[in-house]
């Protein structure tokens, strides 16, 4: 298979006595996994429907799957979608996986690190910076962020300045 | 017990003197604080603080949604890297 696969959730383990599993979801709204053509490591698809939840893991069952033990082969793996599947994005969006592993560089052209993760405290998107003195978040926002080319694979920073309160 | 509305809300003083200033020069510049403590008030939206969480400072650019609320509460003390997934980031 050509396009690129998305890890979209993972098995983690058999549940009950029928041949169900219990699954764990990684998409944004938990319960958008179903929504997308899954496949197993092997590039299959797999058919499966809810059948319940326990906390935020979901209770699914295997079409034609009905004992434990075929259930418990099951356990630990990881279940996928091809990129092209997910939706298109407003302006101004992109998804966490094309930003990661982008290059950072000044407007100027000088190199600054690698884009090493997204996070978000409640605040707003963060980037956060691989450089050679270590980590640095910078928020996403136009601010600080000038530019993402992802078919150039490099985003356009500008590195805020830090001003100090408490030593005044 | 909730905090006596007569008393206002608490906010650190040289925070809001730092905050005006960095408005009023207009400069992209992230103020450094420890004061989780303090509340976000009206004068701090569109500035970006960067607040202390015992080990390094996390930027929080600060919107009108986020009034009321603690500085500390956009700080987490705790990092987890989940999957990416389908998950999405907006350019504010």
């Amino acid at each position: 298979m050509s396009t690129a696969l998305i890890l979209i959730a993972k098995i983690e383990r058999a549940h009950g006595i029928r041949g169900a599993v219990l699954i764990r979801s990684f998409t944004q709204d938990p319960l958008d996994f179903l929504s997308y053509t899954l496949l197993d490591e092997h590039h299959k698809p797999v058919d499966i429907e809810i059948i319940g939840t326990v906390k935020d893991r979901y209770i699914c069952q295997f079409k034609g799957m009905t004992t434990r033990t075929e259930a418990e082969k099951l356990k630990g793996m990881n279940l996928y979608t091809p990129k092209d599947e997910l939706p298109d994005l407003d302006e101004d969006e992109f998804y966490h996986t094309d930003l990661i592993g982008l290059k950072a560089e000044t407007k100027e052209g000088a190199a600054l690190g690698t884009i090493e993760a997204v996070q978000n405290f409640g605040a707003g998107d963060l980037l956060v910076l691989k450089t050679e003195k270590g980590e640095e978040l910078i928020p996403f926002i136009k601010d600080f962020v000038l530019n993402v080319s992802k078919a150039n694979g490099k985003v356009i920073l500008e590195l805020p300045s830090w001003v100090d309160t408490e030593k005044e | 017990m909730a905090r006596s509305i007569w008393k206002g809300p608490f906010v650190d003083g040289f925070l809001i003197k730092k905050a005006e200033a960095v408005k009023d020069s207009g400069r992209k510049e992230i103020i450094k604080t420890w004061s989780r403590r303090s509340t976000i008030i009206p004068q701090f939206v569109g500035v970006t603080f960067g607040v202390y969480n015992g080990k390094k400072f996390i930027p929080v650019y600060v919107t009108e949604h986020m009034i009321g609320h603690k500085l500390g509460e956009f700080s987490a003390t705790r990092t987890y890297y989940g999957h990416t997934a389908d998950k999405k980031a907006k350019r504010g």
